[in-house]
Order: C-alpha cells, then sequence, then structure tokens
C-alpha cells in the first residue's frame, strides 16, 4: 500500500518541532546573566525573554499548523478528537488496559526508540487488568500491576499534574492540568505501529 | 591584579559567554531551512514567526552589545587603548631558526566584545582603519588577503588577526575590514605573548 502523504509530511513537521525545541531547550538552559551582573543587563534579560517566549509561540504555532495533517493521520487510525480510545500493552507480567477520551493530539517533541511520533492525550484514562472486568482508577491497581501497559514497547506516560501523578515533562494544555490524563506515544509510520502491533506488546484495541 | 579589574574581567567574560552563545543559537536556528519544503504550505505562520525569531536574535545581540559597552570603555581604559587611537603589535612564528614576524599598526574604528572564541579564548575585536601590515620579508600592505603569496610562503601566525568581507550598506558594496583580537584576560593576554601571538607594543 503506497504511504499516505500526510505520513511523510507529518515526519517532516515533527523534525522541524525537534529542531526548534533543541534551540529552545537551550535557550532556557542557561541564566542570561549571572545574578551579580543582572542590574547592568536589564534590557539584554528583556530581550532574552521575548527571545524564549518567541520560541515557546512558535512550537505552538507550528503544533496549531500540524492540526490538519494530524487529524488525517487520527482518521487513518480510527481515532477522532473527542472520541473514546483504548490501548492494550502485554508483557511477562499479563495483559492491562488503558481507556479514555481522545482529547489532544500532538507531534511528540522527542524521538522515540529513534522514531518521530505523535502523542495523544486521554483524558479521565481508566485502567483494567487483562483477568479482571471493568475499569478503575490508575491507584486502585498502581504501577506494578499496570506495568503492562505502563511500560509498553511505546509506553503510556502519565504526565506530572497539579494533584500529584506520576510522570514526565509533557506540555499538558493548561485545561488538563488538574485531571487524570494519560500520554500515549506512537510512532508516525504505518509500518512502526503495525510492528508494534504484531509485536502485541501495545496496540489499540 | 587589583579586586576591580578581576571583577571587570568575570563581567566581561559572562558577557562573551553570552554573545558566543547567542551566535551559536541564531546559527543553528539559520543552519538549514527549520520547516522543509515539503510542508511550507501548510504552515504559513510557523515559517512567519521563525523569520521573526531571527531578528528577535539580532535584537537580544544588539541589546547585549549595548548593554556591555561601559564594561568594555572600562576595560579599554585599563588596557590603555582607546576608539579612535592606535593599536599596534606583533606576531610571530618561529620556525627553527627562523621568525617570521608580522607587524601591525592600525587606527581604531571601534571595539567589542568578539562573539566568537578565537582559539578558546575571549577576545576584545579591533576593527581597524588605515591599517598597515609588515612581514618580515619586506612584503606589506592594509589587508591580509593582499599578503596572501607571502604568508603562505612563510610561516606567519595570524591567530589574533582576521580578515572580513562585510556589507556597506551606504555604499551597497562589500568591504574588507581587519580586525585584531585581544584576550579579554590578563592571564591570556599574557598567554600570547609568550606564544608569539600577539604582542602589543
Amino acid at each position: 500500500m503506497a504511504k499516505p502523504p500526510f505520513e511523510q509530511d507529518l515526519v517532516s513537521m515533527v523534525s522541524s518541532l525537534i529542531h526548534l525545541r533543541t534551540i529552545g531547550e537551550e535557550l532556557r538552559k542557561k541564566p542570561f546573566a549571572i545574578p551579580r551582573m543582572e542590574a547592568a543587563l536589564r534590557d539584554s534579560r528583556a530581550a532574552f525573554a521575548d527571545l524564549t517566549s518567541s520560541f515557546e509561540r512558535t512550537e505552538e504555532t507550528l503544533q496549531r499548523e500540524a492540526q490538519p495533517c494530524l487529524a488525517q493521520w487520527l482518521a487513518a487510525q480510527g481515532l477522532q478528537l473527542g472520541g473514546e480510545a483504548v490501548f492494550e500493552g502485554s508483557s511477562a507480567m499479563g495483559i492491562a488496559r488503558v481507556r479514555g477520551g481522545l482529547s489532544v493530539v500532538r507531534l511528540c517533541p522527542n524521538m522515540i526508540f529513534g522514531r518521530r511520533c505523535v502523542e495523544l492525550i486521554l483524558e479521565d484514562a481508566s485502567f483494567a487488568l487483562g483477568a479482571l472486568p471493568g475499569y478503575t482508577d490508575f491507584e486502585t491497581l498502581g504501577q506494578a500491576q499496570l506495568s503492562p501497559v505502563l511500560n509498553g514497547v511505546q509506553g503510556v506516560r502519565i504526565p506530572v499534574t497539579k494533584d500529584g501523578y506520576l510522570g514526565r515533562h509533557l506540555s499538558v494544555p493548561e485545561a488538563l492540568l488538574d485531571r487524570h490524563v494519560v500520554r500515549i506515544t506512537l510512532p508516525i509510520k504505518q509500518a512502526d505501529i503495525d510492528s508494534l502491533t504484531r509485536s502485541s506488546h501495545f496496540r489499540r484495541v | 591584579m587589583a579586586t576591580k579589574d578581576t571583577k571587570l574581567e568575570a563581567a566581561l567574560v559572562s558577557m562573551t559567554g553570552t554573545l558566543v552563545y547567542l551566535r551559536d543559537l541564531a546559527a543553528t536556528l539559520s543552519a538549514k531551512p527549520i520547516v522543509p519544503q515539503s510542508v511550507t504550505s501548510h504552515m504559513p505562520q510557523t515559517r512567519a514567526e521563525i523569520a521573526a525569531l531571527k531578528l528577535q536574535f539580532e535584537n537580544a545581540q544588539r541589546v547585549a552589545h549595548q548593554e556591555a559597552q561601559p564594561f568594555v570603555d572600562e576595560w579599554l581604559r585599563l588596557v590603555g587603548l582607546q576608539v579612535g587611537g592606535v593599536i599596534r603589535g606583533t606576531m610571530g612564528h618561529r620556525i627553527s631558526s627562523r621568525t617570521d614576524v608580522l607587524t601591525f599598526e592600525g587606527g581604531i574604528a571601534h571595539a567589542r566584545l568578539h562573539h566568537y572564541l578565537v582559539s578558546g579564548v575571549r577576545v576584545m575585536s579591533f576593527t581597524l582603519e588605515g591599517a598597515r601590515i609588515s612581514l618580515s620579508d619586506g612584503s606589506s600592505g592594509a589587508l591580509l588577503s593582499e599578503l596572501k603569496d607571502s604568508l603562505n610562503r612563510g610561516h606567519f601566525k595570524t591567530t589574533a588577526m582576521r580578515e572580513t568581507i562585510d556589507d556597506d550598506a551606504e555604499a551597497a558594496t562589500k568591504v574588507r575590514k581587519l580586525h585584531v583580537h585581544v584576550p579579554v584576560q590578563a592571564r591570556m593576554r599574557e598567554d600570547w605573548v609568550r606564544g608569539h601571538t600577539l604582542q602589543l607594543t
């Protein structure tokens, strides 16, 4: 099957985002002036702060302009924003699932295992173990039991939220900060998703 | 060295670091088209913002130079050089029995912190006007490019000297300029004297 054009476009867009992000992170990393110099460098610091916020804005614009392309990608996966999505992970420890409302799709600003990825955010996520019926919350089942789905090849990650959920850094939209959300990163390329599904470590169900 | 001088050096070292850093990041930003050709039609706004980012980098560099100026002025007084004055010195290269020496002299058009490290050293860059370069083989000229043959034949050391081709906005043409780099830190200036990289005279 011919690769859909949006696939290569998304790969290009993620490359752009990674490039911007690399520079932007460098900017944020370095204090612009040693403390003793701050007073003398007031204007420079202001110019620098502007620059940093412009980077963030540019990243957001890129994400926004990528949305039509991402919507095509979602459609090809049989997913849509506002709909429900369920993913399953399996490992030697068993099978676990995560379910939630698909509320955000974005370009992933990091390579995951050398692949350019898309990230999905599931809102009001709930979890299930293969053997047990019904979904419940993360705390009830715990990280260890859920490791099949949490530690799948592409992994499910739970971003830091204000209520102390575990996770790593992610720019989650403000509105989601207090909610239980789950971030899923999937490779852009269908061939990679297929091989992930075949391995049955992680798949959409 | 007096504490005050050390503080000034530390301030200038920090500011040079900032300028080098800004320069690096701006270069990375411009190194390749961030938005690949194939997707430009999807991202007009992103492209516009990236173009604006480049201008913002230039602005940040300009402002940083401006705010560095009082420190640069103080340093110039300390080193005994001034804009409008004259800078002269020698650069040598010892090869067995022979030493190829470059002697220069020129008016100081301006002095600014340099945004590149020169052999890993933070330097002040002096732009010369009416410069004269004399080589120990007897040749002389106003620019390094005029002395290419002699420089290639000999073993002259020109680490501390750089020629640039700049746009001349008024004349709408390119103009070659000669710059001399002087280490910001006294310790490195002494190093350069010992290594025959640069001795101001």
